[in-house]
């Protein structure tokens, strides 16, 4: 679509209308940065780390909910990791080992790992 | 069709068993190292028999191992109770993670070691056995897997591990090595807050520390920084962490006395000129304050604005 036909639509025309309109009424900024605005600044940052913080809290627990942990236990457990571990793992879940053993591998694949046991390399059937 | 598959199958076979192959052939520097010099603190056989064993329900060998080790530190603890805070049943195990919270929230401090077997074998010698990740398989076919060390026999190059279906599990030093250095040499503790680990390193003990400050009584809390402390005397962490105890617990005085503490050492450390302000007005001691927390602001850095909260506090008209 052509830009001169998007703008004959209503909706579209409106909010150009409104930006350009915006621009003209935006004050020029030059010159010092006054206090003011500093604390403002720091103060987004702060509410960002908080953001962060709450998102990373919420993303890590949707993840361990899809990973079927239970709804009456996800509260204890989200809790008991610090921010940072929390901002650490956020994201990061699928690709994070998780510890559990050697059972459940896939037939083929055996057979090397029977010869690399006896080599010495890997350790998948422990009593060989 | 059907044969280009198996090509594929037959060729990817050939060049996996191949890597690791050559990956079989080398890549354990550190057995290597302690077989041909072993230091004399490691020349006896070590089993420590205090170590409980619970054997592993499948895929769950994360729960089993954390019990085992949060039993060897004086925590009874079935797997079983275990399971609803470390298994993850989709993923069929337990992350790092959460291994470390739940030993914290058991009331032991999660201590990460070095990763060389000589820190764990130190550990060893000393009472501590360690929560391991082991890759059990290759790094492009991962196998992860939590078990306890607990042992070893370095004139029988065995190390001794309960692992799961299995007590007093013997493996080779070199196999050992090859699937911890798979998962990044990774071992945990669970101390007793107040006791250390046999090779105390300052950065992880303060990490572990910080992590379970919430979790524990005020009392343990402060053995466990007097015990770090006298370890390390001017750590700038630990100094700074007991001096936000002792404020956090009401003891104005000495948290005054140990925040001057941390800036005797660490001069231009602004949290310290900071926190030594806010205790400082609290007491009345305007001038002082104000003199530490103009300090402060003009250091600046990272939390420039709450110096500058604190300034405004003790002098309104302050710019």
């Amino acid at each position: 679509m052509k830009i001169s036909k998007l703008l004959r639509k209503p909706a579209v025309f409106a909010v150009v209308v409104a930006l350009s309109a915006a621009g003209i009424h935006a004050p020029v900024m030059a010159g010092t940065i006054d206090t003011p605005e500093i604390a403002m600044q720091a103060e987004l940052q702060m509410q960002r780390d908080d953001v962060r913080s709450i998102m990373a809290r919420a993303d890590v627990r949707d993840t361990m909910l899809g990973y079927g942990v239970s709804a009456s236990d996800i509260d204890t457990r989200i809790n008991n990791l610090t921010e940072s571990e929390l901002l650490q793992i956020q994201n990061q879940l699928a690709q994070l080992p998780a510890g559990g053993s050697a059972v459940g591998i896939v037939l083929g694949i055996i057979l090397i790992f029977v010869l690399l046991d006896v080599l010495g390399a890997t350790d998948v059937f422990p009593r060989i | 069709m059907i044969k280009r598959r198996s090509n594929v199958c037959v060729r990817l076979l050939v060049g996996l068993t191949f890597t690791a192959l050559l990956s079989a052939c080398t890549s354990a520097p550190q057995s290597a190292a302690l077989r041909q010099q072993t230091p004399p603190e490691f020349t006896a056989p070590v089993l420590l028999r205090q170590v409980p064993f619970y054997p592993q329900e499948l895929y769950q060998c994360g729960p089993a191992a954390l019990a085992t080790l949060l039993g060897a530190s004086g925590v009874q603890v079935t797997p079983e109770q275990l399971v609803p805070l470390v298994y993850v049943p989709e993923r069929e195990g337990s992350f790092q993670v959460e291994m470390v919270a739940t030993t914290r929230s058991h009331g032991r401090l999660a201590y990460r070691i070095a990763p060389t077997l000589d820190a764990l074998l130190s550990e060893v010698v000393a009472g501590h056995p360690v929560l391991v990740l082991q890759n059990l398989a290759l790094d492009i076919y991962p196998r992860w897997h939590f078990a306890v060390v607990k042992g070893f026999d370095l004139e029988r190059r065995k190390l001794i591990l309960n692992s799961g279906l299995y007590e007093d599990y013997e493996i080779s030093t070199a196999v050992f090595e090859r699937t911890w250095a798979r998962a990044d040499h990774w071992g945990v503790l669970a101390l007793v807050p107040g006791s250390m680990p046999a090779q105390p390193e300052a950065a992880p003990y303060f990490s572990a520390l910080a992590a379970i400050e919430q979790d524990i009584a005020p009392a343990l809390v402060n053995r466990a920084y007097v015990s770090g402390l006298q370890a390390w005397p001017t750590d700038r962490n630990l100094l700074m962490g007991y001096g936000n105890r002792l404020y956090a617990e009401k003891y104005a005085a000495a948290a005054a006395i140990q925040f001057g503490k941390v800036i005797a050492h660490y001069p231009d450390y602004a949290p310290a000129h900071n926190n030594l302000a806010n205790v400082l007005f609290e007491q009345g001691q305007q001038e002082r304050a104000l003199l530490h927390a103009q300090e402060a602001v003009r250091l600046g850095g990272d939390y420039l604005e709450n110096y500058r909260e604190t300034l405004h506090m003790i002098d309104p008209g302050a710019e």
